[in-house]
């Protein structure tokens, strides 16, 4: 299968938890019901499903069957309980990008920065902790290529429960601010060359007149 | 005597109370066998009846625990009521006193005479062995498992031999039919063909080769021959049994492949259905073995040291080179971004994206991760200070830690500002050691350039002793070089630190003017 030389295809996505405290339902064992969830971040609640085979979350030893696959979007898992933990996604793409499959790891956050213990949550605004990131495939095969650039970006027919909760990316604040600073860095770069310039200068003159 | 012996209940229970009451007394006094010193000293025993006291009869339970019972065995002994030895014993015990009764074993751990009963019984006293003799199964004899086999005194002859001796061994029968009637190791018997030749041949075939420098005489081709064939083309060993003018191995060696070739050429028809042939396929070549075997003993020759000062230049080469190579980069992106900064002077423009950026190995790579890890690696480049310096930059800049949506434009911009931060720490560098070199300049400028100098910078000084600290305020001075340098030099990076101060930065302090003043020595007038 030919490779597109020098080319690369990238994928938007965000994944992360969204966990809900359970207030008067919450018990020892189950005080927190969340989500830990990957989605398409391109648009709003984008379907995947053209890059991405199946998504496996793999959870704490202590869940029942902790290794759990979904095959279809929205790739979502949603649980019961009362710790935080470190949870695995692996993310296995559709059989002509022939490329091994993404881990990622994501910790579920259950309460807020800074949340005193004891101090009451929230039932109806969840704590979400999200990470967005970007699949880079370089080189792909031809027709995954071709395929993916022919591909219009389709939200999901179910929309995803926890979708409203979740936020946007734009990038464009971002850009500003790191084109910004390098406008700043290059001002003081040249001043500073400048000034080694002048320096210099005198150096050799100095050292011209003596020697 | 009857007195020693004791009264007819001491005698048959074997005790002897010390005790002096005739009657017995009630209840009454009872003695341990192993009496106290205090005790002994009250009643002398002859050894013999202190013997006698403590031999009993056979039967009866083990008595070693004897020792750690405390006053109730005591008791149950004198009346016989623990198996029947009191009684039995006192009998057995006054009958052997005359006559040895060896019968019984004695215990084997005695009480030592010093010790107190008690005392004794907390060493654990004499107690029966608890190990199994060791050596119970030792010289048994091994019962014999095996079949035995019959073994018979044979004579025989061996192929291998030429002069046909007769030698004789033993020999197992079965396995003589394996054997075969040959000698079993005549098989091992092997020998090489050398090539041999006649005199015609010889002429026609070996001396038209005889050419160069080297010249073999028939008589040596001929030895060395003989050697081969006695020694199985060992070369090593012939050289050492060559008996003629000294000849290397090499030497010996071309020779014997040259002629060897020469013949055997000169023999077959075709020469192309040799070329299979050993001989043939692969020529000697002298020079190249000398070389060889020289490099060789060269390669294990090499001292330790030698090998490590090898390994220690291969990997500063490499070092180097990546340097080299990482410089390269730098200097190429640098001067891109200052085409590309010249040809848009506009900041909305996109800039010039970081093409020498090292790109992941897998085909699949998350852009976050990239890019934070490049960024950590070029920072790491840079050196530990700079590091922490660019991380606070950043910080500044509100730019704290790796992007939050890495998108393509965001992430290369992102590492162009780390790349751009990091030059800019160099130069800021580079200014200090040259505005260094400035000053240092200067002093020396100044320390030849006359006397005036030293005392306009003494007048500035607020010293306080202008007059009286003339003489020793002139060695002063000597030693304050950074007084009249330092104002001098304090004015450009002055500026200079101004202007870095009104873009928000810390200053880096240029070492110039980071050399304390020192504190004015002390005049004694003061």
């Amino acid at each position: 299968m030919p490779r597109v030389e020098g080319g690369e295809v990238s994928v938007p996505l965000a994944y992360g938890t969204c966990s809900f405290y359970m207030g008067k339902k919450a018990t020892d064992s189950a005080s927190h019901k969340w989500t830990v969830y990957l989605r398409g971040a391109g648009c709003e609640d984008e379907d995947l499903s053209h890059v991405v085979s199946k998504v496996v979350f793999g959870l704490h030893t202590s869940f029942k069957q902790p290794t759990r696959t979904v095959e279809s979007p929205p790739y979502e898992v949603t649980e019961t309980g009362w710790g935080e933990f470190d949870i695995t996604i692996t993310v296995h793409f559709q059989p002509d990008a022939n490329e091994k499959p993404l881990e990622l790891a994501h910790m579920l956050k259950l309460y807020e920065d800074g949340h005193q213990q004891g101090a009451p949550q929230s039932t109806k605004k969840p704590v979400v902790s999200e990470k967005y990131d970007e699949v880079v495939f370089l080189e792909p095969e031809e027709t995954f290529h071709s395929r993916l650039n022919n591909h219009v970006a389709m939200p999901l027919a179910t929309p995803s429960t926890i979708a409203p909760f979740l936020p946007k990316y734009d990038d464009r604040a971002e850009i500003a601010k790191i084109q910004e600073a390098r406008r700043k860095t290059a001002e003081q770069k040249a001043e500073l060359e400048a000034q080694v310039e002048a320096v210099e200068a005198e150096v050799r003159g100095l050292r011209g007149g003596k020697y | 005597t009857k007195e020693a012996l004791g009264t007819p209940l001491e005698r048959r229970s074997g005790w002897r109370s010390v005790c002096q009451n005739e009657e017995g007394c009630s209840p009454p006094c009872v003695v341990e066998r192993d009496a106290s010193p205090a005790h002994r000293a009250a009643a002398p025993l002859s050894a013999g009846e202190g013997k006698a006291r403590r031999r009993r009869s056979g039967t009866g339970p083990p008595r070693e625990r004897r020792a750690g019972q405390g006053q109730m065995s005591d008791v149950r002994d004198i009346l016989g009521v623990d198996g029947g030895a009191g009684g039995k014993g006192g009998k057995a015990g006054k009958g052997g006193a005359g006559a040895a009764a060896p019968k019984r074993p004695k215990p084997k751990a005695r009480k030592p005479k010093g010790m107190s009963r008690e005392a004794y019984a907390l060493t654990g006293g004499a107690l029966p062995p608890a190990v199994p003799v060791a050596s119970a199964g030792l010289k048994e004899r091994r019962k014999v498992e095996r079949r035995r086999y019959p073994w018979v005194w044979k004579e025989f002859t061996s192929s291998a031999r030429t002069d046909g001796l007769k030698l004789s061994h033993w020999s197992r029968e079965d396995r003589e039919k394996e054997h075969g009637t040959d000698y079993y190791f005549a098989r091992y018997n092997k020998a090489i063909e050398v090539v041999t030749y006649d005199d015609e041949e010889y002429q026609r075939v070996v001396e038209c080769m005889d050419t160069g420098a080297d010249i073999w005489s028939r008589k040596e081709t001929d030895h060395l021959m003989e050697l081969a064939a006695r020694f199985d083309l060992r070369f090593v060993v012939m050289h050492d049994r060559w008996d003629l003018p000294q000849r290397s191995v090499e030497q010996l060696k071309h020779r014997y492949y040259s002629v060897a070739r020469a013949l055997l050429l000169s023999r077959c028809a075709d020469p192309r259905e040799m070329s299979d042939h050993p001989v043939i396929k692969e020529s000697y070549n002298f020079n190249h073995e000398i070389q060889r075997k020289r490099a060789l003993s060269a390669a294990l020759g090499r001292t330790r040291a030698m090998v490590e000062e090898d390994k220690r230049v291969i990997e500063e080469a490499a070092r180097i080179r990546e340097r080299r190579k990482e410089e390269a980069a730098r200097k190429e992106l640098l001067r891109d971004e200052r085409g590309a900064a010249a040809k848009d002077a506009d900041a909305e423009a996109a800039m010039a994206p970081a093409r020498e950026l090292p790109r992941p190995d897998e085909g699949r790579y998350l852009r976050g991760e990239w890019a934070k890890t490049t960024a950590a690696q070029l920072q790491a480049g840079a050196g530990a200070r700079s590091a922490k310096r660019v991380e606070q930059l950043l910080r500044e800049y509100g730019l704290e830690g790796a992007p939050t949506t890495p998108t393509k434009a965001v992430s290369e911009a992102y590492l162009s500002l780390a790349i751009e931060i990091i030059e800019t720490l160099e130069i800021q560098k580079r200014l200090a050691r040259v505005e260094t070199e400035l000053q240092q300049l200067r002093n020396e400028a100044n320390a030849a350039g006359g006397a005036q100098l030293p005392d306009v910078g003494m007048l500035g000084m607020p010293m306080g002793a202008g007059a009286l600290g003339g003489a020793l305020g002139h060695s002063a001075m000597g030693v304050m070089s950074t007084g009249p340098a330092g104002e001098a030099a304090a004015t450009p990076a002055g500026a200079g630190r101004a202007s870095k101060k009104r873009k928000g930065e810390e200053s880096v302090t240029p070492r110039s003017d980071g050399k304390r003043q020192r504190k004015a020595p002390r005049l004694p007038g003061e």
